[in-house]
């Protein structure tokens, strides 16, 4: 409880709250600028949070992360233009509301239910992500090396629209991470004598390449095209855009659902809040009928989609901080710089440094509760900054990327690096390969690598280890049924009607 | 076709990879007794990773391009935004100032190559207006600079006068 409370504490420091709202506008804004994901606006921050304490560092990713993904349906309601993946779902009820001179309902509905989704997720982090850690606390390397060649299955198999490009992208953040000194003999690999690679490819220089300069070159290769605008918040009609009781009813038990379906996908390394709205989507669509008005501007998609993406963001957490192993590309991102300011994510943080854990659940609570309050209170004016070019915007993003990438260590080598994983980011987006299993990938290989090489010191070499133990063979069960099963779909879904 | 070529690109990485680049590692630390384990050596993930690759490569470059999905429940999981027109030669251009902007930062400093970076980038792709143009040049830098190295202490590269 003393832990609690001094967490608690920390938080109601004013420079940490300051920090706090600082970071809830700054993620509403870059999530409300399409083009400009969530994932951008935390891997921009991460070479500034690692300059900072821990919790200014914890209090601006969260917070920027929570934020983020509200700021995406702004742009989706208003312009039909998500923001971020996630809010492509909302977007298309969404936007059909604002047509009908119904954009601040919308508008609210969505923070409403980002809200609630977020705090849904949250009580479920406190509750499971304990539980989980103690229950994890109990894995020796042949678990984790069954769980971590689970979490690479399902991050390369449905994390994208095809299997086999899925699964491509895991393999290459694998070879990537190779780079570097081995993990258990120290001997250098595809160094190439150079001694800035001994410590493997630097960590924010890639993830700022693969998300932020990808998307910049990206926007470059169409000329920066300019946004259009066909919605003013100005002429609308005050008391059609009041929310009324029985709305309230009516979108009450699409944000339960929702939640829940949010939360569940968060549980799953890769799947990200983008196919949880979707799910979501579907899942008001299916229950509401074939009569019903979804699909036209109907509330309770909004408030469906939107309660859906934001518990994702929660529930990604419950693996993150319990097992180490990041639910989605923003938590990998979020990940990464913990390990970078010396906090190492996994089950054993519950144990030696409770602080930390209860930092985020505090964080989380209250970045939800703030975005609340910026939300009701600056949503509109979020409007002009949809109106600033991309040509302005991008190039800044660009320069802020390479800065961001040099100061990390000073060195020239890292902004190449930037650079090169931008542009193979930026030819993934051409080919259709996802980008967030390689970074997940990338991430836990050191520590699958060390799991399974560990392993099989115990076992003088025989892999039959990996099979007599009962959490390791479910885990490789799992695995190949999964591979079956979503190959099976796919190819059923390729064949012609 | 873009993917075909792009598979064929990693297929054909990947194979020098395998033959050339992990052989070459077993060599340089097979002979030293130092290094000998029970179980994988360092060169197990790397086979693992680089086959892998491989056959996804392969896969892929022969893979049936699936057809338009009229209803589509789940899209994918796209960290950017819908296509557009797309120039090769925008991009080219953008690249290669960008790469000026890296290779100029370390020996100019970050104020004098920021505001030459986006000075470039807002004159080859034509700014609206050139006046907000000159403007966010020189104050975007100036604004970046002073909250990166003034509020959170980052020390960003300056320029060397002598």
């Amino acid at each position: 409880m003393d832990i609690f409370l001094n967490s608690l504490a920390g938080q109601m420091q004013p420079l940490v709250l300051l920090t706090m709202v600082a970071s809830v506008i700054v993620g509403m804004i870059v999530g409300a600028i399409p083009g400009l994901t969530v994932s951008i606006a935390v891997a921009l921050a991460v070479p500034v949070a690692i300059f900072m304490p821990t919790d200014y560092a914890l209090v601006m990713l969260a917070s920027l992360y929570a934020a983020g993904v509200y700021g995406g349906s702004v742009s989706a309601i208003l312009l039909n233009a998500p923001g971020t993946p996630a809010s492509a779902a909302t977007a298309i009820d969404g936007h059909q509301l604002a047509r009908q001179g119904l954009a601040t309902k919308a508008l609210n509905i969505a923070l409403l239910a980002s809200a609630f989704g977020s705090m849904f997720s949250i009580l479920l982090l406190v509750t499971f992500a304990p539980l989980l850690a103690k229950f994890a606390l109990r894995f020796g390397p042949v678990e984790m090396a069954g769980l971590l060649l689970f979490t690479f299955t399902i991050v390369g198999t449905v994390s994208g629209s095809s299997m086999i490009k899925g699964l491509f992208s895991a393999a290459l953040g694998i070879l990537l991470a190779t780079i570097g000194s081995d993990p258990m003999i120290g001997v250098p690999r595809f160094t190439f004598g150079n001694t800035s690679l001994l410590d493997g490819l630097t960590y924010i220089p890639l993830l700022v390449g693969l998300f932020a300069i990808a998307e910049v070159l990206k926007m470059a290769s169409e000329g920066f095209p300019r946004q259009t605008h066909d919605v003013e918040l100005g002429d609308e009609n005050k008391a059609r855009n009041r929310l009324t009781r029985s709305e309230m009813k009516a979108i009450s038990m699409p944000m339960v659902r929702g939640s829940i379906i949010g939360s569940f996908v968060g549980l799953m390394p890769g799947i990200g809040s983008t196919i949880s709205a979707f799910l979501a989507y579907a899942d008001i669509k299916r229950s509401a009928g074939p009569s019903s008005n979804v699909g036209n501007g109907d509330i309770r998609a909004v408030a469906a989609c939107e309660s859906s993406n934001n518990a994702t963001g929660g529930a990604t957490f419950i693996p993150t901080l319990a097992l180490g192993i990041p639910g989605d590309a923003v938590t990998a991102i979020i990940l990464g710089a913990l390990v970078m300011l010396g906090v190492q994510p996994g089950p054993l943080l519950f144990v030696t440094n409770p602080g930390i854990v209860y930092t985020i659940y505090i964080v989380l609570f209250l970045s939800t509760v703030m975005m609340v309050i910026v939300g009701l209170v600056a949503t509109r004016g979020l409007v002009f900054v949809l109106r600033v070019p991309n040509l302005y915007l991008m190039p800044i993003v660009a320069l802020t990327c390479a800065a961001g990438s040099f100061v990390v260590r000073n060195n020239v080598l890292d902004t190449f690096v930037m650079l090169g994983a931008g542009i193979m980011a930026f030819v993934f987006g051409r080919v259709g390969v996802p980008v967030a299993p390689l970074l997940i990938s990338f991430i836990v290989t050191p520590p699958f690598e060390e799991a399974v090489r560990q392993s099989l010191a115990y076992s003088h070499g025989s892999f039959s280890i990996f099979v007599t133990n009962w959490f390791s063979l479910i885990a490789i069960l799992l695995s190949a049924s999964v591979v079956v099963l979503v190959a099976l779909a796919q190819r059923r879904r390729a064949l012609p009607a | 076709m873009e993917t075909r070529i792009f598979a064929a690109c990693f297929a054909v990485a990947s194979l020098v990879f395998l033959l050339v680049l992990v052989p070459d590692l077993q060599g340089s630390f097979s002979t030293n007794p130092m290094f000998q384990t029970a179980g994988l050596g360092p060169t197990a993930i790397p086979y693992f990773a680089g086959g892998a690759v491989l056959v996804l490569s392969v896969l892929m470059f022969f893979e049936r391009k699936r057809e338009e999905d009229p209803a589509p429940v789940l899209e994918p999981e796209s960290e950017t935004t819908p296509e557009a027109a797309y120039s090769f030669r925008d991009l080219a251009i953008f690249t290669a100032i960008l790469t000026g902007f890296i290779v100029l930062m370390p020996v100019a400093g970050f104020l004098v190559a920021s505001v030459l970076f986006l000075g470039a980038v807002f004159l080859l792709f034509r700014a609206p207006s050139p006046l907000v143009a000159v403007i966010v040049a020189v104050a975007a830098p100036l604004v970046i600079d002073l909250l990166l190295r003034r509020v959170f202490l980052i020390p960003l590269p300056e320029l060397g006068w002598f």
